[in-house]
């Protein structure tokens, strides 16, 4: 479909998103081996310093196991669950479809820290 | 299959053939666990924090007392909940919450229709699939690693400020302004935009397209009568997902920005007046319970 002309801006513009898609990560990436504590553009020293840091830091130990476990847990549950709804849901039309479906959609949509005030 | 057949008979048998001839009661039972999961901990806890929203907060204690009443609804609608007019902080709030989740959604909606456009349509099968593993990798980073590389990127000394200083605008500073929050917002949602767009392009079938060019319509016309009708279930789908998100955000304020949102409003009454909190936590629902019910006219849940 559509123009050579049309293709070649398509192409630009995918390649821009793409660019707005990746540049902030490369600039984390990048600031990790910054070894100058103030930020300037672009970084001028380079050290792996913070890396050695934040290894032998003991506070990051904890929340990390933690995270671990919390992220185990709700992959298990959310794929136990998620699947069996998918199963039931994408192969056949039956009343009461539209408002399970509906009722599914709710907390992908409602505010987390709504779900977060409700269930605390 | 043949080898892995259970015996004639036996309960495994007799259950998967009861199961094919009940298909309701086989989709009841699949449904069963996903629903009561959904009941419990959805409806069950927002039915509690509706009550929440008559409690009161005891001035002496400090604990919520479950004495029922609209005083909450008379703090946030200017004195007196009857007038259904919102006093002026928690007007601005949403409405400044509101206006930022609509641009971050058409922006988002701009920037994401022709990179999708091009992945489904346009590029080879290879491109495509690797156009698609880019969009979702930014994903994978944690959701406060995108906001922090947004912080870096804004703050002053960071590569936006050498950017502008490079085009020569020396007197112009992004930290902790709106438009900033604007950047990093449509930055942590695009991807989820330009996901279900893609699918619904995808969907669209060569014949239709075929047809309609052999009908005489030119690129043009088959793309504003054929493909944009097909897609608009998608960018809807994907509208739910960048309105709602921003509308619910309250990191990217604090972090980046400077402007109070519904979640800011929320996170700061948590602790001292859980009733207020959550007498204000009923706005968005609303918002969102109206653009959910206006977005499934369109189609949009089959394309999430």
């Amino acid at each position: 479909m559509g123009g050579r002309g049309l293709r070649w801006l398509l192409r630009i513009t995918s390649a821009a998103v793409l660019t707005f898609l990746y540049v902030p990560l490369v600039v984390v990436v990048l600031n990790a081996f910054n070894k100058d504590q103030v930020v300037s553009w672009p970084p001028s020293l380079f050290t792996t310093s913070w890396f050695t840091v934040a290894w032998h830091n003991a506070n990051l130990r904890q929340p990390f196991v933690n995270s671990f476990i919390i992220g185990i847990l709700a992959t298990l549950i959310a794929l136990t669950l998620g699947t069996l709804a998918s199963f039931a849901m994408a192969r056949a039309r039956f009343f009461g479809r539209d408002t399970i479906s509906f009722a599914l959609v709710l907390p992908i949509a409602f505010p987390g820290i709504v779900t977060a005030l409700a269930l605390s | 299959m043949a080898t892995t057949e259970a015996p004639r008979g036996s309960i495994r048998r007799r259950s998967s053939s009861f199961f094919f001839r009940h298909p309701k009661t086989r989709r009841g039972l699949t449904l069963a666990a996903p629903l009561t999961w959904m009941l419990v901990v959805y409806l069950v806890s927002l039915l509690l924090l509706l009550a929440n929203a008559f409690w009161r907060v005891d001035s002496l204690t400090s604990t919520v007392v479950r004495d029922w009443g609209w005083r909450n609804f008379d703090t946030v609608f200017s004195g007196n909940w009857r007038t259904a007019f919102l006093e002026r902080t928690y007007y601005l709030i949403s409405l400044h919450t509101v206006v930022m989740a609509a641009l971050v959604t058409i922006a988002d909606i701009v920037f994401a229709f022709p990179i999708a456009f091009f992945a489904a349509r346009v590029a080879s099968p290879r491109a495509r699939s690797a156009i698609m593993i880019a969009v979702v990798i930014p994903l994978w980073a944690n959701y406060l690693v995108r906001v922090f590389a947004w912080k870096a990127m804004l703050e002053g000394g960071g590569p936006a400020e050498a950017f502008l200083h490079a085009i020569g605008l020396t007197d112009v500073s992004l930290t902790g302004t709106t438009l900033a929050m604007w950047f990093t917002y449509c930055y942590l949602w695009l991807p989820y935009a330009i996901l279900p767009i893609y699918a619904s392009l995808e969907r669209v079938p060569d014949s239709l397209i075929d047809a309609s060019g052999d009908l005489g319509a030119h690129t043009g016309t088959t793309f504003r009568r054929v493909v944009l009708p097909l897609a608009i279930p998608g960018i809807v789908a994907g509208s739910i997902f960048t309105f709602s998100l921003t509308l619910g955000d309250y990191i990217v304020p604090q972090l980046v920005g400077k402007g109070s949102f519904f979640g800011n409003a929320i996170s700061s009454l948590y602790v001292s007046n859980p009733p207020l909190a959550a007498t204000i936590a009923l706005l968005p629902l609303i918002v969102v319970f109206v653009y959910l019910a206006l977005a499934r006219r369109t189609g949009a849940f089959e394309a999430l």
